[in-house]
């Protein structure tokens, strides 16, 4: 499955643990890239893709509440939507990828997901939902995920 | 170029931001400038954010970093409705 990620995602597992990045393959579009490297001064090391365009529905009256890059991350998972995943904290890009049955994880569901697989250690998903926990824009999903952890 | 607008502040806001401007060697006016600056992106930011509004795209209109929007909306300590059902989700997986 192919995980295609926004600014959000990135942003969180490059502030919380860099470190993580390598245990995962994942791919995004040029202007995330660019946006998240121009505001940590870091380089990345996921795959580019090329924005292609699909028809998911996206109600008009919330189209202006999305930026460029958000439509084209919809787009491009629509498009592939029966083999990747979204990931994203974003909740409006969660709605509409919903919406349009496309799989999407926020951060914490993703690293449950990676649990789950068997891609990380438990030890790991948990220090890292740990670490999360002090710059994550919403700390009470953090928690639920963790008790969800704790129990396998 | 940014407008100049002239304003009346309470007393011990003065004093506090005159203290601040003799602390770091800085115009008073460069002091309440960044404080102001700081009070209205984050106020903006959440603005947007009630009015659902995208983090991508309150970072355009607000000029802000993402990372700081991020910052900003992680104080309202905010859950996603769905989260139960979600984690019910992995669960399943």
């Amino acid at each position: 499955m192919q995980i295609i990620v926004n600014a959000t995602f990135l942003i969180n597992i490059i502030k919380a643990d860099a470190s993580m990045l390598e245990t995962m393959n994942l791919a995004t579009i040029n202007s995330v890239a660019m946006e998240v490297e121009n505001e940590l001064g870091i380089k990345l090391d996921v795959e580019i893709l090329k924005v292609e365009s699909s028809n998911p529905h996206i109600p008009k009256n919330k189209k202006i509440f999305l930026s460029e890059s958000d439509v084209h991350l919809i787009n491009l998972s629509f498009k592939h939507r029966n083999s990747c995943a979204l990931v994203t904290d974003d909740k409006l890009l969660r709605w509409i990828a919903k919406m349009n049955k496309i799989k999407c994880f926020t951060t914490p569901q993703f690293m449950a997901f990676l649990l789950k697989k068997e891609k990380i250690s438990k030890a790991r998903c948990t220090s890292f939902l740990n670490l999360l926990k002090e710059t994550y824009i919403r700390k009470k999903d953090i928690e639920k995920v963790l008790d969800l952890v704790k129990r396998w | 170029m940014g407008a100049n607008i002239n304003v009346t502040l309470p007393e011990k806001v003065a004093e506090y931001l005159k203290r601040k401007s003799k602390e770091g060697y800085l115009p008073i006016s460069a002091v309440a400038r960044q404080y102001i600056a700081k009070g209205v992106v984050e106020e903006m930011v959440l603005d947007y954010h009630k009015k659902g509004f995208s983090i991508s795209k309150i970072s355009q209109l607000t000029e802000t970093p993402v990372t700081k929007v991020m910052g900003i909306l992680s104080k309202l300590g905010e859950e996603l409705d769905d989260i139960d059902e979600e984690v019910a989700e992995i669960e399943k997986i």
